[in-house]
Formats: structure tokens, C-alpha cells, sequence
């Protein structure tokens, strides 16, 4: 062997650059540069700093890790690209790696493969984010205003309902559609759940994709609100009603508990994001302070990191290249887009209701991505009008927004999980 | 055309459900009042020992004392 064969054969990640297609070798180096620009954009707090610092140094560095190495066919390794952190979708339909001897190879070599195939493919670490954002949640909110609230969220799923005929006009199958189409509720976990219940071979994309846009939805929706309300609107403080009725702890445990049976009685599919939901809920609510320390912090924060750092890792080249992700990108920029305006539009018919008593901003806190669209509600109101306060009744919407997008869910998988194709 | 019609049939369900559940939820907190669930009492400590637990972990203490003592 050559000195510069050695040298080829020790620096695998730049000679692999120029063993792929030019278009993924271009791609990998965007990718490099944009989980950088991912991870400064969460400093700067532009970008969710929880989600985009781990995502943003798993992409970078993902893409840069490339060698050529195959985990299954260790002498015929130089013939493939690969990498020493997780095979998508190994052992789910679909893949290549179909037995359970494969897959176990592949949980020995990959070190992030355990977390990938236990805890992110199977859905467990959607549902362990559910119970830390439950473990955070004061329903106390929705059930001061639980019309208004439900109404602001269903107005807020606008993007969902008209991205699914659309995503079936690109090509995609119904039930692909649906999958896809729930970016627009923009609740992670939910997303997660209804593409491994309807479309898993689409699972890494939306996945991807979805969180990508939860980001951006905290540095775009501002621009949104303030294109759609103007100055004068935004600025309308909200009053806590007078008679407005206060709720015990032990009553709003038993609300929870009794809700979370009941929807999962209606919507066995979506019972274990339900449950892990209202679980949160009732931990917070009955006292007992250990767990809910631990479900709102080590819990909610560790499963956060991982989330983020999985999703970082699986933005390798070769899946973001995929002719099929482009539509997604577009589709899940629409759900999102529509959502927001549908919320706002739902604001705007509770400011009618009410008879201008309701500040319209509150309807983008529809938009069920707690509680960073409650947040964000704040944040504009407050820069019109320091004295506003609409927090309170953002996070009554921004509660029910995560419940309708759990009905939803249970919908589509319900109707559309028989269905072939 | 049919995705179009499954979403608005999908959209009125979630709508029907969505006003369903905000009908219970103020029915159920009245439901709560009117029994007196609600009672006023001392909250338990839920993170302390049971009386129960806490005679055996006495009598599990004392059984270790007398174990140690007859060792030596």
C-alpha cells in the first residue's frame, strides 16, 4: 500500500466525499455548514436553543463521520458509505435489516442504534416528552375558558385539514398524506407517532422535518403575527373575568384522570400519548413532589436531548437528498404556515365573540407547541403593550391544542391504519 | 377528491369531539363540587412512609441491632 492510499484509507471522511454521487457530497457539506448555523441560531435564541444545539452538532458532525464501512458485510466494507452512529430504521419494514441477527449487529456496533431502535423508533421517547410537558401543563387554564381555548385550537389545525389533499395531490398516498399533514398541528411527539402508526417507511423524514419546523415556527411566527394583526389589536390587554372560577389541585386531577380515560376509551391509537400526557398531569397535580421532579426535569430534559441529538444524526446526506424529502420540506412549510394563519384567523373570531374583549394574538398559542407558541404570543403582545398580559389565556389554547392534536391523531389513525397503501 | 372529503370529515369529527370534551370538562368540575370530593382535609405526605411500612422498618432496625450485637 501507497503512502497516499494510507493516507486515503486513515482520512475516510474527505475520500469518501468523492466516492458518493457530487449531489450528496455537496449535500453533506451543506448539511455541516447548516447544523452550525442551526446550533448558533439556538445560542442566539432565534431558534429553540433545546431542540437546535444538540440537532445542529448531531448533523454536522453525522455528515462528516463518513467512512466506508458496512456493520453487516465487514470484507466487502470499502463497496458502501457508512457511518459508526445509527442505521435508520433497522429491523422496521422497509429496510434492508430484516432478521433479528442483523439488527442485533447492528445495536452492537452503532453506538447510538439502542436509543434509535429502543426509545425513538418505538415511539417511547414521544411519549416520555408528553409526560415532562404534562408534568409543566396547568389545565387550571383550559378549564377557565374551556370554549374559547378548544375553538382557538381547532382553527389552529386549518394547516392540518388543507395540507392532507394537497400532500395526496403531490403524489403521496392517503394515508402518507395524513402522516405528513399533522406537522401542521406542530406537536413533535404527535408527529412522531401518527408516521410510525401510518407512513414508518416516511418516518426519518417527517421526523426531520417536523422538528426543523418547530424551530423555525419561534423565530417565524412573530413575523406572522405582526403581518396579520395590526399594532392596535395586538396591543389589547385581556382581563381575568370576575367571576372567573378557581380550581383545586384534586380537582383538576380528577378532571385529567377522567379525561384521559375517556379519550383513550374514544381513541385507543392515540391512548399512549394521551396517557402519557394526562400522567404528567396528574403527577403534578396530586402532590407527590419526587415524581413530578423527576418527569419535569431528568425526564422531560434527558429524553429533550436525546430527541434533539437523534434528530441531528439522522440528517445525514443521503436521507435529506431523497427526491421524496423535498415535497416534505415544502408540505410540512405549508401545514405550518396555514396552521399559524388559522390560529390567528381563530383569534380574530373570539376578539368578534367576545366583542373586542379577547386579544387576537392569542389565537397562534392554538398552534400545540407547548409552550413555545404560548411564549411567543407573549413576547410580541409585551413589545406593543408591557402591560398586557395574555400568557394565561395562550396557555388555555396552547393545552387545548395538544389535546385536539391527540384527537386528531386518533382520527386519522383510527380511519386510515386498515387502509392499504 | 376523496383525501379532500376524508379531511373534512375528518375535520368535523375533531371539531364534534373537541366541543364534546369542552362540555365535560366544566360539567365535570360541577359534578366534583356538588359531591364534596373536595373536602378541605390535611394533604397527606405521599413522599413519607406509611405507618405500616414505617413499624417494619422499625422492626427490621431493632432485628439488625440484635443480629449485630449477638455477633460480636
Amino acid at each position: 500500500m501507497n503512502n497516499l492510499e494510507s493516507l486515503k484509507e486513515i482520512f475516510q471522511g474527505f475520500t469518501s466525499l468523492f466516492a458518493v454521487d457530487p449531489k450528496i457530497a455537496v449535500g453533506r457539506l451543506v448539511l455541516i455548514g447548516l447544523g452550525f448555523l442551526l446550533m448558533y441560531l439556538g445560542r442566539k435564541g432565534v431558534l429553540e436553543a433545546l431542540i437546535m444545539i444538540p440537532m445542529g452538532l448531531g448533523m454536522a458532525t453525522i455528515n462528516a463521520a463518513v467512512m466506508f464501512f458496512n456493520p453487516l458485510d465487514t470484507v466487502n466494507a470499502a463497496n458502501r458509505v457508512g457511518n459508526l452512529f445509527v442505521e435508520p430504521q433497522a429491523g422496521a419494514s422497509g429496510s434492508a435489516v430484516q432478521n433479528a441477527a442483523d439488527l442485533m449487529t447492528i445495536l452492537q456496533i452503532d453506538w447510538l442504534q439502542p436509543i434509535y431502535t429502543f426509545t425513538f423508533s418505538n415511539g417511547l421517547i414521544a411519549c416520555f416528552v408528553f409526560m415532562g410537558i404534562g408534568s409543566l401543563l396547568d389545565i387550571g387554564f383550559v378549564l377557565a375558558r374551556p370554549f374559547t381555548s378548544m375553538i382557538l385550537a381547532l382553527f389552529a389545525e386549518l394547516g392540518t385539514f388543507v395540507t392532507l389533499p394537497v400532500a395526496t395531490a403531490f403524489g403521496f398516498t392517503i394515508k402518507e398524506a395524513a402522516a405528513i399533514s399533522t406537522v401542521g398541528g406542530a406537536d413533535g411527539p404527535m408527529v412522531l407517532f401518527t408516521s410510525l402508526k401510518l407512513a414508518p417507511h416516511l418516518f426519518v423524514p417527517i421526523a426531520v422535518v417536523a422538528y426543523l419546523y418547530l424551530g423555525l415556527t419561534y423565530g417565524g411566527y412573530p413575523y406572522l403575527i405582526k403581518l396579520m394583526v395590526p399594532k392596535r389589536l395586538r396591543s389589547i390587554p385581556m382581563q381575568t373575568p370576575k367571576n372567573q372560577k378557581q380550581y383545586s389541585a384534586f380537582e383538576k386531577m380528577v378532571v385529567a384522570s377522567v379525561m384521559c380515560v375517556l379519550l383513550s376509551f374514544l381513541l385507543p391509537v392515540a391512548a399512549p400519548l394521551i396517557f402519557s400526557l394526562f400522567f404528567g398531569v396528574v403527577v403534578r397535580e396530586s402532590g407527590i413532589k419526587p415524581f413530578q421532579d423527576f418527569i419535569g426535569g431528568p425526564v422531560l430534559y434527558g429524553s429533550t436531548m436525546f430527541l434533539g441529538l437523534m434528530l441531528g444524526i439522522l440528517c445525514d446526506a443521503n436521507t435529506i437528498m431523497d427526491p421524496k424529502v423535498l415535497p416534505l420540506l415544502l408540505l410540512g412549510c405549508l401545514a405550518l404556515l396555514l396552521s399559524g394563519v388559522g390560529g390567528l384567523l381563530g383569534g380574530y373570531f373570539m376578539y368578534w365573540v367576545s366583542g373586542g374583549k379577547i386579544n387576537p394574538v392569542i389565537g397562534i398559542a392554538g398552534v400545540s407547541c407547548v409552550p413555545t407558541t404560548a411564549k411567543v404570543a407573549q413576547k410580541v403582545v409585551s413589545k406593543d403593550n408591557p402591560h398586557a398580559v395574555i400568557m394565561p389565556a395562550a396557555l388555555g389554547a396552547n393545552i387545548s391544542g395538544v389535546i385536539t392534536s391527540a384527537i386528531i391523531a386518533g382520527i386519522f389513525c383510527s380511519l386510515l391504519a386498515k387502509l392499504a397503501g | 377528491m376523496d383525501s379532500l372529503k376524508f379531511s373534512l370529515v375528518a375535520y368535523a369529527f375533531a371539531i364534534v369531539l373537541a366541543l364534546i370534551i369542552a362540555c365535560f370538562i366544566p360539567a365535570l368540575a360541577f359534578v366534583i363540587k356538588k359531591l364534596n370530593l373536595d373536602r378541605n382535609e390535611e394533604p397527606a405526605d405521599l413522599t413519607m412512609p406509611s405507618s405500616n411500612s414505617m413499624q417494619e422498618e422499625q422492626a427490621l432496625a431493632v432485628a439488625i441491632a440484635v443480629a449485630h450485637s449477638q455477633r460480636k
